[in-house]
C-alpha cells in the first residue's frame, strides 16, 4: 500500500488508482481505520457506512479490472455526507432528536451524482441541529487543530474529517458561512457556489433563499473537481439554474497576472484579530506579487446585515419548522428552539424591509464585481475559539463575514492562509460574479500552490474526549 | 415582564408555540437584537427602486436561468 493515504488529494489518489499502484479497498480502509482511531476524540461522523462502504469499493475495483480503468476521475474515490443531505437508505438526522429514525428512499441529487460518478460514501458528518443550532445529540464536533476548540458551524464534521486526514473529499450546506466558517476554523476549502449552481433537492432545508450546497476538499482543485460534478440543473429543485457547467479545473494554473481583487474599504478589515489580520494582508500581499492588482472598494452596508440577515433566515426557517416546532417542541435543542421560534415573531413588513436591504446589499456588490474579477476578505475575524464559548449563552458572530454572499447570492470561497501563532488555521474568503467559480478556483489554486498552508497536517489523538 | 416580552409571548402563543420564561428571554434577545440591526441600516437607496427587488435567484449570463 502506498504510504500516508489519509492526506492525499482526490487527484493524487486518482492518479495513484490510475497506475494501479493502489486499489479503492485500500484507499477506503485507510479511511475507515482513520475514523476508528479519532472520531472518539472529534466526533466528525455521526453515522458510518463501513461495510457498505467496502463493499462499494470492492465492486469500484471490479468496474475497473480488466484494463477499463476508471470512469471518471472521481470513481472509486470515498466522500463525506453532511447529515443534513437525503441519503437513500441511511438515516439522515440533521442532527435532531426529531429525525433520529428517519431514512430516506432516495437520495439528494448532489449525493447522487456524486454516487453516479463512482464516489464512495464512507458516511454521514456531524452538523449543528438543522443547521443552526447546537449539537446535543451525538457530541460536539472537535476541531483536529485542537480539540478544545469549536470547529465552526454548521458543516462541522466534513471540516474536521477533513483537516484530520478521515476523508478526502466531503460535502456541506451553507446558509450564512456554514461551509466557509468550518474551513477557515479548520484549515481546508470550501466553495458556497452561486445560487442555484447546485440542486438542494434533497438537502434538508433551512432557509429556501439563504441555503446553498457546495464542495468541501483540502485543495482547490478538489473543490474544483467536486463541483464539476454537483453542478447542474436539476427539474426537481425550482431554484436550480440552467447555467452551463464546464470543467472547473480547466485553467486553474493561468495565474492571476491582469486580475483586479477588491478590498472592502469597509467592515470586512474592521476589528480584525491582529493574527488574522496580519495573514490575510500578507495574502493580498502574495497576490499583488503574483500580479494581481489591489483596489480598495465601496460596500456601504456591509456592517449593517446581522439583523437584516437574522430576520430573512429565522422567518424563513420558522416557516419551515411550525408545525413540527408546535408538536415536538420538546425535541429540539434548545438553542435551536428558541432561534426558529424566534422567525414566527417577525412581522411581515420586517420580512420585507430585511428583503429591500438585501436587494440593495446585492446591487452594491455587483457593481463592485462590474471592475473587479473578485472580492477578498477574511472568512472569519479570529480564529477558533473554545468549544466552551460557542456552548454557553450567545457565542460569537461567525457569519460577520460570510453571511453577505448568502444575501446577494454571489459565489464565496474560502481557503487557508496561515496560521496563529497557537498553530490555529486563518482563511481568507473569495467572492466573485455569478456563476464565475471557476475565477475564484483560479485565484485560490495560484495562491495555494505558492504558499504552504494547505500542507500543514494536526498532530491528532486518539483519546477520547 | 416588559411589553416586548408580552407581546412576544403572545405571538408566538397565537402560531401554538409554548416558551418558559427562559426561552421567552433568550427570544427577546434575538428578536430585540435583529429589529434593532434592521433599524440601523442606513436609510440612504433603501426607497430604489420603488418596487422592491426583494430576492430573485441569479440570471445566468448570457442564457436562461433555471426557474
Amino acid at each position: 500500500m502506498a504510504a500516508d493515504l489519509a492526506y492525499r488529494s482526490l487527484t493524487e489518489l486518482g492518479r495513484l488508482l490510475d497506475a494501479r499502484e493502489i486499489s479503492p479497498v485500500e484507499i477506503v480502509t485507510d479511511a475507515l481505520a482513520r475514523v476508528e482511531r479519532y472520531n472518539g476524540r472529534l466526533v466528525s461522523f455521526v453515522t458510518m457506512c463501513g461495510e457498505a462502504a467496502v463493499a462499494g469499493a470492492r465492486r469500484a475495483e471490479r468496474q475497473m479490472a480488466g484494463g477499463r480503468g476508471r470512469r471518471t476521475r472521481l470513481h472509486g474515490l470515498p466522500i463525506a455526507h453532511k447529515d443534513i443531505s437525503l441519503t437513500q437508505a441511511v438515516r439522515t438526522t440533521a442532527h435532531s432528536r426529531c429525525l433520529l429514525e428517519y431514512v430516506p428512499d432516495h437520495d439528494a441529487t448532489h449525493v447522487r451524482r456524486l454516487a453516479e460518478a463512482g464516489m464512495i460514501m464512507l458516511g454521514k458528518t456531524n452538523t449543528t441541529e438543522y443547521a443552526c443550532g447546537t449539537m446535543d445529540v451525538f457530541g460536539v464536533a472537535r476541531n483536529p487543530w485542537d480539540p478544545i476548540r469549536y470547529t465552526g458551524g454548521s458543516s462541522a464534521g466534513s471540516a474536521a474529517a477533513l483537516a484530520a486526514g478521515m476523508a478526502p473529499a466531503a460535502t456541506g450546506s451553507d446558509t450564512g458561512g456554514s461551509i466557509r466558517v468550518p474551513a477557515s476554523f479548520c484549515g481546508i476549502v470550501g466553495l458556497k457556489p452561486t445560487y442555484g449552481r447546485v440542486s438542494r433537492y434533497g438537502l434538508i432545508p433551512l432557509s429556501w433563499s439563504m441555503d446553498h450546497v457546495g464542495p468541501m476538499a483540502r485543495t482547490v482543485g478538489d473543490c474544483a473537481l467536486l463541483l464539476t460534478t454537483m453542478a447542474g440543473h436539476d427539474p426537481l429543485d425550482p431554484t436550480s439554474a440552467r447555467a452551463p457547467v464546464r470543467d472547473f479545473t480547466d485553467g486553474l494554473d493561468a495565474g492571476v497576472r491582469g486580475m483586479v481583487l477588491g478590498v472592502p474599504k469597509q467592515h470586512f478589515y474592521e476589528g480584525l484579530d491582529p493574527e488574522v489580520e496580519a495573514a490575510v494582508r500578507a495574502a493580498l500581499r502574495h497576490l499583488e506579487v503574483e500580479g494581481a492588482r489591489l483596489e480598495p472598494v465601496d460596500l456601504p452596508l456591509a456592517g449593517h446585515l446581522a439583523g437584516p440577515g437574522g430576520i430573512l433566515i429565522m422567518a424563513e426557517a420558522y416557516g419551515l419548522h411550525a408545525a413540527q416546532l408546535r408538536e415536538r417542541a420538546a425535541d429540539y435543542g434548545t438553542r435551536t428552539r428558541r432561534r426558529i421560534a424566534s422567525g414566527a415573531c417577525y412581522t411581515s413588513g420586517e420580512y420585507e424591509a430585511a428583503m429591500r436591504v438585501r436587494g440593495v446589499w446585492t446591487r452594491q456588490v455587483a457593481r463592485v464585481l462590474e471592475r473587479v474579477d473578485a472580492i477578498v476578505t477574511p472568512t472569519v475575524p479570529y480564529a477558533a475559539f473554545a468549544v466552551d464559548v460557542q456552548l454557553e449563552g450567545e457565542p460569537p458572530d461567525t457569519s460577520w463575514g460570510t453571511r453577505h454572499f448568502n444575501l446577494s447570492g454571489h459565489p464565496a470561497l474560502a481557503l487557508p492562509c496561515g496560521f496563529t501563532a497557537a498553530g490555529l488555521p486563518v482563511g481568507m474568503q473569495l467572492a466573485g460574479r455569478y456563476f464565475d467559480e471557476a475565477t475564484l478556483f483560479r485565484i485560490a489554486y495560484t495562491y495555494e500552490r505558492s504558499t504552504p498552508w494547505h500542507n500543514r497536517r494536526p498532530a491528532l489523538s486518539e483519546a477520547a474526549a | 415582564m416588559s411589553g416586548v416580552s408580552d407581546r412576544i409571548r403572545e405571538d408566538l402563543a397565537r402560531v401554538g408555540v409554548a416558551v418558559n420564561d427562559e426561552d421567552l428571554a433568550m427570544i427577546v434577545k434575538i428578536v430585540e437584537a435583529n429589529r434593532a440591526g434592521l433599524a440601523r441600516v442606513p436609510a440612504d437607496g433603501l426607497d430604489e427602486p420603488a418596487v422592491s427587488r426583494g430576492f430573485l435567484p441569479p440570471a445566468v449570463p448570457g442564457g436562461s436561468d433555471g426557474a
